[in-house]
This record gives structure tokens, sequence and C-alpha cells, in this order.
């Protein structure tokens, strides 16, 4: 279960698997799929959205991003629901109402929604060290050394999964390599640092564009995973105006 | 200006000197020829006469407690001229425990997975590192899991007067509906 590590440790695994900790969980990527098709959560279309689910771990471990085992349990549940959904159901002699089986399950993503939301919230605020300041502020003195820490996204990362799935999925007739390469860490590197480059000349790009030169699956993952670790470090940014629109990258300043 | 009340002056140079959010209490314990009462006014007062001032910064009601902050228009100046600011960084992950423990505290650990659906030891440890949560307790359950709550430094960071500042969740839901629209 555990499997966020303590934020700081760099093991040579994530040398070429980035970790899901950037993502929010299997609720959030519910809650994507949701909003996605735009289906009524509190009539989900099991069937549906458990396959789409599973495609979405697929592609994940296709990429090399590490599916935790979370997401599984979560596949799982799914699964059992789905299952349940179609046996008839018992109706119970002492109550009225049939027990649907999604119901567990709705009430957990609208509370856990309600709580990302609040985060949304609290991140919006005007925070001291960022938007505020105090005379002679000194944010080691308040905060201590400053840990190691991603960065906070105020974007549904799952959308950048799945334009990239496009891209990746478009990408599948040059495709000639072994998918099954291990990432060599420099190359991770050299693809941040080329994408740096690109975003001080440019401020601005469409996230699809940054994709123009790789000929190759294994380059698009690279450019992937390399644009998710500068979105990580706070380098970079992402922003869509509206769900329709293209996906952008901005530099941060 | 001219017609400030001694006192006024005096409450403002002592919010000015001090490092934390002073509080009504604190004031009032060290000006004890004052009564309560002309201290709260005077606060009020003046509130009123530097939130009408214009100026760079503001007087504000934080953690149960008074500060001079920066208005936040003139953040990119400031982490400008002073280049050893780290700017503020949390993971969403981390927020949204934060949120979390700030709405239901006091919280164990496990009841926060309950809600997110994933393991959140990290970002427990990163947000007692930083000091926006504490343990306050244990719950008297098998095992005696850990409570936690926020701190002031939460209040603080955060800009809230007290934990009932929080945005309340039909506030969310407001803002929700707004997003929803178009343009």
């Amino acid at each position: 279960m555990i499997t966020e590590k303590n934020g700081k440790t760099e093991d040579s695994q994530s040398a070429y698997s980035v970790r899901l900790e950037m993502f929010s969980g299997p609720l959030d990527l519910l809650l994507h799929l949701i909003k996605k098709n735009e289906v009524d959560i509190y009539d989900i279309p099991i069937a549906n959205i458990t396959e789409q689910y599973l495609e979405y771990l697929d592609f994940l471990k296709t990429v090399n991003l590490e599916v935790v085992g979370e997401y599984m349990s979560m596949a799982a549940e799914l699964g059992y629901i789905k299952s349940r959904m179609l046996l008839p159901r018992i109706k119970d002699e002492d109550e009225e109402e049939e027990e649907d089986p999604r119901e567990e399950l709705v009430r957990r993503l609208l509370e856990y929604e309600r709580y990302r939301d609040a985060a949304a919230e609290l991140g919006g605020m005007e925070i001291l060290g960022k938007d505020v300041f105090l005379a002679g502020y000194d944010r080691r003195e308040m905060f201590g050394e400053p840990a190691e820490e991603t960065e906070f996204v105020k974007f549904d990362l799952w959308s950048l999964v799945d334009t990239f799935s496009r891209i990746y999925n478009d990408n599948k007739k040059s495709q000639t390599e072994d998918i099954f390469f291990s990432l060599q860490t420099y190359t991770v590197e050299e693809r941040k640092n080329q994408v740096i480059e690109i975003m001080r000349r440019k401020k601005e790009v469409l996230f699809e564009d940054l994709f123009e030169g790789d000929k190759n699956r294994m380059k698009l993952v690279v450019t992937f995973i390399s644009i998710l670790e500068l979105l990580k470090d706070g380098v970079l940014d992402v922003f869509q105006p509206t769900f329709e629109e293209p996906i952008k990258i901005i530099l941060k300043q | 200006m001219n017609n400030r009340s001694p006192l006024v002056n005096i409450i403002e140079c002592l919010i000015f000197v001090s490092k934390t959010p002073l509080t009504i209490q604190e004031i009032s314990d060290s000006l004890k020829d004052f009564e309560k009462k002309e201290i709260t006014d005077a606060l009020g007062e003046l509130e009123e006469q530097w939130d009408g001032m214009g100026r760079s910064f503001i007087l504000s009601n934080i953690a149960g407690g008074y500060q001079f902050r920066t208005r936040p228009e003139y953040s990119e100046y400031i982490v400008e001229f002073n280049k050893e600011i780290r700017k503020f960084r949390l993971s969403k992950a981390a927020l949204e425990v934060l949120a979390i423990v700030a709405y239901k505290q006091p919280v164990t650990k496990i009841e926060v997975e309950k809600i997110r659906g994933v393991d959140c030891s990290s970002s427990v440890s990163v947000l007692l590192e930083r000091r926006f949560i504490e343990i306050s307790g244990r719950k008297d359950v098998p095992g005696k899991p850990f409570l936690y709550r926020t701190t002031d430094l939460f209040l603080e960071t955060f800009g809230l007067k007290n934990i009932k500042d929080l945005p309340t969740v039909k506030e969310i839901e407001k803002i929700k509906e707004d997003m929803k629209e178009p343009g």
C-alpha cells in the first residue's frame, strides 16, 4: 500500500518511471472519466467507465508511469460493482428501496470531490510567502529549510494523459522499436533541457507541439516524462482555457 | 491622522514590532492602564484607517491576531528584490490532505486516506515538517492512532482569521457553479 516514499527519496526507479503522486489517485481518475464522458455521477454507466479506467491503467503502465496498488484495488472494486449490476436485484423484504451497488462508490466520489475542491480553494488563497509578505520576511525562519516538494498544479493532469495517449496512439504506424525499453536517465535529463530551451524562446506552446520532433514512441514517452517532471519541479505550468481547447504549456517566472 | 488617540499609535507600534500576529489579549496584557474595551475600539479604528489609506501594506486580522502584510499585487517585486525567498510550494496531494485535516480535525491518517483513496504518509510527514499540522492526541480506538489538527502557522500562511474562516462547503459549491458558467 505504501508507495509514496518520503517525497525526497530519489531511488533508481524514479530515473525512468515517474510515480503517480502528481496525480491524486483512483477517485480523482474516476471523477475525470465521469466529467469527460459527461455522465451523471448518480447514474454512472459502470461497464463503460470500468473499461475506460482499465484502458487508462494499461496506458499508464505502457508509458512507464508506475501504477500503484490503490489503482488496482479500485479496478477490482469496479469489477465487483459491475458484476453485481448484472445480477438480478434481490428485493429486501423489510426495505422498500433496492440498494444500488454503486451507492457507496458515489458517496465516496462526492465526498472526495468536496475536499479536492476545498484544496483547490486553499491553494488559491493569498498565501504568505507567495502572495503576501511580512516586514523582514524570512521564509526559513518561519518554515525551516524548504523541503523537496512537488508543485501544486491547478489542472486536471488526466487531461494531459488523454492528449498524450492520443498523440502516442496516432504514432502507431511509425512504430518499429520495442516498446519495452528502459529509459536512460540522461535521455530524460537531456530532453528536459531541450524543453526548457524551447520554452525560454517561446514562453508558451501547445502541449502537442512539444512532441513535434519525436519520431518514435520512445521519444514521445521521454518527452512526456520530461514535461511531467518539469511540471512537478514547478518550472512549467499547464493551462487549458476550456475543456475543449488545446492544452498549453507555459514557462513559469 | 492628527486627531489619532495615543492608544491607536501605541497599538500600531506594538503590531509593527511583533513577529507573530498580535492578539487583543497580548495587547491588553502589556497595556495594563487601558480597559480591554478601549483597546478593542482603538484596534477597530486602526484597522479602518489602514484599510482606507491605500498603502502597499495593510493591517490583516490573522490567526486571531493583527499583523501588517503587503498587498498581493506587489508579490512579484518582493520576490525579485529578495532572491532568498523560495516560493511557497505544496503538492496537490499535500494540499488535499491539508484541506481534509482542516475541515475534519481532529482526524487520523487512516480517516484521511479513506477519503482520498490513497496512501497519505508522505503528505502527512511533509505537512508535519512544515508545521501546518500537528498531533493533537490519540484516538481511542484499537491501535490508538494519532489525531491531527491544523496549527496557527496554517492560519497565518493561508491568511485565515480562525478555522471557521475556511471557505464553507457551500461556498465551494458556489464556486464550482460559477466555474461552469461559460466565459
